[in-house]
């Protein structure tokens, strides 16, 4: 890992926070990673016209905010109407135009299998695809479900995303796929989330999990992976960065902080593995009415 | 130490897969072969339930010649490495542009995007396998040739060449796409170049208006198949007739089903309606009006009692009927009378025009389609459960409507035992029906995932034990849908595989052909 960066990630996260969503950061993190690449600084949002968007936009701004290059101000949005379905070349336009732009988006299931079907049809460089879900039944086993493929650890949003769902009440799942593994030389992880206790498949080390408050099998299970398989502990470097907060309205939001966090290449909490889970149960389940239930939308993260 | 590569074919080492990626380099340029994960991540997402990890490709090829082609089976031939050729790739529900197997490389043929010839008086058209029906028709526009394309729902975003080498269905008279197919030429993986019927004579000009040539006809060999690449691609057009009448017409039971297929046969056979008629189901056509959370939340499928409210709310029938008449004014008046006649006679029937259904956006979609015309409003099923999780099932029953009965209610059943709706629909041949079902399913819930899979797998298993084939199915069950053909149709396949590929390079699993 760029020594630079790792300075910037190291420690990140100490304890938990009694404000809902408080929005862990580090105080070098807000300055320029100068490892940053150009297009990571030409970035732009495209929100669908999904009911969700307002909210993942004011989670990406925040995180502009506070990882974005001096000078950037608010990421540049465009919105998409429905013509994804009616009229797909005007977004096919846009993406053949674009030249070192990154694209965060964010949509329904709809426009997001055309979406990705434009953006290979642009030759686009698909950094980030995210799949999220808030459970429509109050009694279903996790109320959170979070499931990206990501092109490499470095573009993970589930690290930072987890350190910010786990101080609500509400339970979670954030599974992420890395197309390019990294294998761990040692039994040592980076700056691991202290809230979790953190796993690796003894046969497969490259595959991690990260259990709060369910046992690692439990938690498996839950994520869809074997049940059966033997769980080792990961022992991490000790976190020593103090925290700030930032409050944030909702899991929706707390998504776009994420997803936007990791397009701008902040490296929050990477891990070098092929996959990785984390699984949140509290022992108090959050039982309140939300409106976003049963909310669910696609995002992405595109270099053109 | 990690690999430099997100996958590798199976059976080849890394040092092996360097070499070829060195050539394939030397043959297309660097550019124009991929094999970094951000370059390759948008062709690995597939709707199946099986882990996309199962589909991962090794690299893309971008390839814009047939010279290229012939230099890359080359290439292939000497490492072993197999292909696995798109045209636009844009088989959604189907694989998408996935390989059927970890580690194949995807020959991505989108660059060869040429438009060969339209012929005005012939009403034909020879393309290369990346162009697409959006790029077609703004040629024919442009050009004022007045045809008219058939075109599934992908429509402006897929081509004529993957779809109708998938055996893929439109909605115009010209609807079952491989009847109107005519001539092709075809990169076999020995690097010879084949040219079908009578596109083998030197100078011969009838290429794309006689499909038979002389001897065996071979075009359907090169379809749902993995015996060569096909480069270009004739096919007829139909000319713009003077006149179109789209039409809807809507029952409110689940049985009418039989009686709508029995009047539709008769008119379907005769030619007084001659476009694939769709019979689509209320909830096929819900989610372009209506979401599945407003009317029930929970798991399990959606009870008939939800359905018959989303029906009264949206206007839709159980059964909506969209089928249209096309020619003179005159055809069409004489036409229309007879169909009014058929579907008036028991009382059950509901017929709208164009006039009186012209503010519902399901019929809007689906007279698009009727003509011709760009829409991808149907991928609004994706919202419908949302999740991302989609497989069509897509047996064929015969055009008989008791037959058309027992597939719904099994299907239904079916689905029912897994927690899934029934979102399907009849697309009306002359004697056949393809009866096709979008399984939707949520993709980021590992139990519905699961009983997606084995849904689809008990579908299949019981539909042939009845005799009742698929006709084309996902990548992820293609062995087992060429299992329920039986084994001297799969001996065959492989024979005429071993003759033409020997080294497997070519598509290895696709139909489930090795």
């Amino acid at each position: 890992m760029d020594e630079k960066r790792r300075i910037l990630i190291k420690g990140m996260l100490t304890g938990g926070t009694l404000l809902a969503f408080g929005i862990p950061t580090i105080t070098q993190a807000a300055s320029i990673n100068p490892a940053r690449s150009d297009s990571a600084r030409n970035c732009h949002l495209l929100l669908g016209n999904t009911p969700i968007s307002e909210a993942f936009a004011t989670g990406a701004q925040a995180a502009c905010a506070h990882y974005g290059h001096s000078g950037q101000g608010a990421l540049a949005t465009s919105q998409l109407g429905d013509e994804l379905l009616i009229n797909p070349q005007h977004i096919a336009d846009l993406l053949t135009q674009s030249h070192n732009m990154r694209w965060v988006a964010v949509m329904d299931y709809a426009h997001a299998a055309i979406f990705t079907e434009l953006v290979r049809n642009a030759d686009g460089r698909l950094l980030a695809l995210g799949s999220h879900a808030s459970a429509s039944n109050a009694d279903a086993a996790l109320s959170l479900r979070h499931r990206w493929t990501t092109a490499a650890p470095a573009y993970g949003a589930g690290g930072l995303l987890a350190s910010i769902l786990i101080q609500n009440s509400r339970s979670f799942s954030i599974v992420e796929n890395f197309l390019k593994v990294s294998f761990p030389e040692t039994g040592l992880a980076e700056g691991l989330l202290p809230q979790f206790s953190s796993h690796s498949l003894t046969d497969q080390p490259a595959t991690h999990l990260h259990c709060a408050g369910l046992p690692a099998p439990e938690a498996s299970q839950l994520v869809g992976w074997e049940t059966s398989a033997n769980w080792v502990s990961l022992t991490s470097r000790p976190a020593t960065s103090f925290i700030e907060h930032l409050p944030l309205g909702n899991w929706v939001e707390a998504t776009g902080y994420a997803v936007v966090g990791a397009a701008l290449e902040m490296g929050i909490h990477p891990e070098a593995c092929a996959q990785r889970a984390f699984v949140h149960r509290p022992d108090n389940r959050h039982r309140d009415h939300d409106v976003l239930a049963g909310k669910q939308f696609v995002s992405f993260v595109i270099d053109v | 130490m990690a690999s430099q590569y997100i996958a590798l074919p199976k059976g080849v080492s890394e040092k092996n897969f360097d070499a070829a990626i060195r050539d394939f380099r030397k043959v297309l340029g660097e550019t124009s072969v991929l094999t970094s994960a951000e370059q390759l991540a948008p062709y690995i997402k597939t709707m199946m339930p099986v882990p996309d990890s199962d589909h991962t490709p090794s690299a893309a090829l971008l390839a814009t010649t047939v010279e290229q082609i012939q230099k890359i089976v080359a290439i292939c031939n000497q490492y072993k490495v197999p292909i696995w050729m798109i045209s636009t790739g844009k088989n959604l529900g189907y694989g998408s542009a996935a390989p059927a197997e970890r580690g194949q490389v995807v020959l991505d043929l989108k660059r060869m995007n040429r438009i060969l010839e339209v012929d005005k008086d012939l009403a034909f058209a020879l393309v290369e396998p990346g162009v697409t029906y959006q790029q077609l028709y703004d040629y024919i526009k442009e050009h004022k040739l007045g045809l008219w394309l058939s075109m599934p729902a992908p429509s402006a975003i897929a081509g004529p060449v993957g779809n109708t080498l998938d055996r893929g269905v439109g909605y115009t008279p010209y609807g079952e796409h491989f009847l109107f197919a005519c001539g092709m030429e075809v990169v076999l993986a020995n690097g010879e170049v084949l040219r079908t019927g009578m596109g083998s004579m030197p100078n011969s000009n009838t290429w794309q208006v006689f499909k038979w040539g002389y001897g065996p006809y071979l075009d359907g060999i090169f379809t749902q198949s993995n015996y060569g690449i096909v480069t270009k691609f004739g096919f007829w057009l139909m000319p713009e007739p003077p006149a179109f009448k789209p039409f809807v017409i809507q029952y409110q039971h689940e049985e009418d089903i039989v009686e709508i297929v029995e009047t539709i046969r008769p008119l379907r056979i005769s030619g007084v309606i001659p476009n694939a008629v769709v019979i689509a189901h209320a909830l096929y056509e819900a989610p372009v009006k209506a979401k599945r959370s407003d009317y029930v939340s929970g798991p399990g499928s959606i009870p008939d009692e939800a359905v018959y409210r989303i029906m009264k709310d949206h206007k839709l029938g159980i059964w909506n009927v969209y089928a249209a008449l096309y020619g003179t004014q005159e055809q069409i008046d004489v036409n229309w009378k007879i169909v009014t006649q058929a579907f008036g006679q028991s009382g059950k029937a509901k017929i709208l025009t164009e006039q009186e259904a012209a503010d519902d956006p399901a019929f809007a979609y689906r007279a698009k389609l009727m003509r011709g015309e760009m829409t991808l409003t149907e991928f609004s099923l994706y919202n419908w459960r949302g999740g991302g999780g989609s497989m069509w099932f897509a047996p064929v029953s015969q055009a008989r409507g008791s037959e058309t009965l027992k597939q719904m209610a099994l299907t239904k059943q079916i689905l029912a035992k897994y927690g899934l709706d029934y979102s399907g629909e009849f697309i009306v041949g002359m004697r056949d029906m393809h009866h096709i079902v979008d399984v939707l399913y949520d993709k980021t819930d590992p139990e519905q995932t699961k009983a997606a899979y084995q849904c689809f797998d008990e579908l299949l298993t019981e539909f042939s034990a009845r005799g009742y084939g698929t006709y084309r199915v996902n990548t992820a069950f293609m062995d087992k849908v060429a299992e329920t053909y039986g084994p001297v149709q799969r001996k065959v396949h492989k024979t005429l595989k071993k003759a033409l590929d020997p080294n497997g390079i070519i598509a290895p699993g696709k139909s489930g052909i090795r």
